[in-house]
């Protein structure tokens, strides 16, 4: 068990580092602003509170990347129960964008905030996590070794997270 | 703002990254203090539902105490007084199995996986959910059944006071079991994918 100042320099050096992952990956879980500004605090209090049991298991940043989405994933979970399994979207079940449909569409190709977090939020958690850290500029190794993935399963998403982004998306679930 | 066309569209990476977004900064004061109070909070709760769980199975079982000494002892006020003295028991191992089984994790590390996490906190509900009626809705039944049973040996005989909300406890504890099946179904059906997909 870490020492209080280590843990404290610990904390403080990946708070500043990962912590603007940790506001983003908030915003991308919760919607409400109050309810965002929650969840940011809740992961950096599971982070604290995780330094005690921080012994070396794997890396600090892929430990720090588990905790985060661990407790996004956990508060997801009510949502969940109130949202039936068919109400999420695998990433394959995405359709792009028909350019034909409006101007907008057709310039088609603004790839806006907005419809990321659209996209986003209609994932099945598995696949949100794994967009996130294709975001957050994660290699596939980081990817599998921090959700566990098999390195085929994430190069099947990632393979279909970048065609979907190079084309502009829509989260529709194909009939 | 102006569309931008497709081959000129910015990276997404950087679009993500480069969002206007304040991070939250927390001093470990802050945070130590926050952690204290989280403590404290489910210290307080789960004391707010002990105390709550006990006064009414001792309520229950006084009362069905009370009716087996003051009563005449007629079989059907015998059973009266059992069932609710079993109910009460009854609330009691169902509030204990409450907490036990629904009560989330108090801190989460970083030492699984997110997948194996999250597999594993979605088969723990899904197994309290599946099981309602062994943990939750059983304790009650020996209870309920001697209550309403004693309207089979009243003395004028069966009475509606006594079918409607019999009907209407089993109508309820049908309704429970099935609402939890059809949520254990949803979260078993998302555990499957996770491992087809995994």
């Amino acid at each position: 068990m870490l020492d209080q100042t280590k843990k404290q320099d610990l904390y403080q050096s990946l708070a500043s580092q990962h912590g603007g992952m940790i506001a983003r990956l908030a915003a991308a879980y919760e919607k409400n602003a109050a309810a965002r500004q929650d969840l940011e605090q809740d992961i950096h209090l599971h982070l604290w509170r995780s330094l005690d049991v921080f012994a070396g298991q794997c890396s600090l940043i892929t430990w720090t990347y588990r905790v985060a989405h661990n407790v996004c994933a956990q508060h997801v979970g009510q949502a969940m129960r109130r949202r039936p399994a068919q109400g999420w979207v695998d990433i394959d079940q995405v359709e792009p964008v028909d350019g034909r449909l409006t101007p907008e569409e057709a310039t088609g190709t603004a790839l806006t905030l907005e419809r990321l977090y659209t996209l986003i939020d209609r994932l099945r958690p598995a696949d949100r996590q794994v967009v996130l850290l294709y975001l957050e500029d994660i290699d596939a190794a980081g990817i599998a070794e921090i959700t566990g993935l098999s390195a085929g399963a994430v190069a099947t998403r990632i393979h279909r997270i970048k065609a979907l982004l190079a084309q502009g998306f829509k989260a529709e679930v194909l009939a | 703002m102006t569309p931008t066309p497709q081959s000129q569209s910015p990276d997404p990476k950087n679009l993500w990254k480069e969002q206007d977004m304040q991070p939250q900064t927390m001093t470990p004061q802050m945070l130590e203090s926050r952690s204290l109070e989280f403590e404290d909070r489910i210290r307080t709760r789960n004391k707010r539902e002990y105390v709550i769980g006990s006064i009414v199975a001792v309520v229950t079982v006084a009362f069905g105490t009370w009716m087996l000494l003051s009563v005449a002892a007629a079989p059907s006020s015998l059973m009266t007084g059992i069932g609710f003295i079993l109910l009460g028991l009854g609330a009691a191992a169902a509030i204990f199995q409450l907490r036990r089984r629904a009560g989330g994790q108090a801190f989460i590390d970083g030492s699984s996986n997110t997948s194996a996490a999250y597999r594993a906190e979605l088969v723990r509900q899904r197994d309290a959910l599946r099981s309602i009626f062994s943990w939750y809705v059983a304790p009650f039944l020996p209870g309920l059944l001697l209550i309403y049973g004693a309207g089979f040996f009243e003395p004028d005989g069966i009475e509606w006071g006594t079918l409607i909300p019999g009907f209407l406890t089993v109508a309820f504890g049908i309704w429970l079991v099935r609402a939890n099946h059809k949520a254990a179904d949803g979260l078993d059906q998302e555990i499957k994918g996770l491992d087809a997909r995994g």
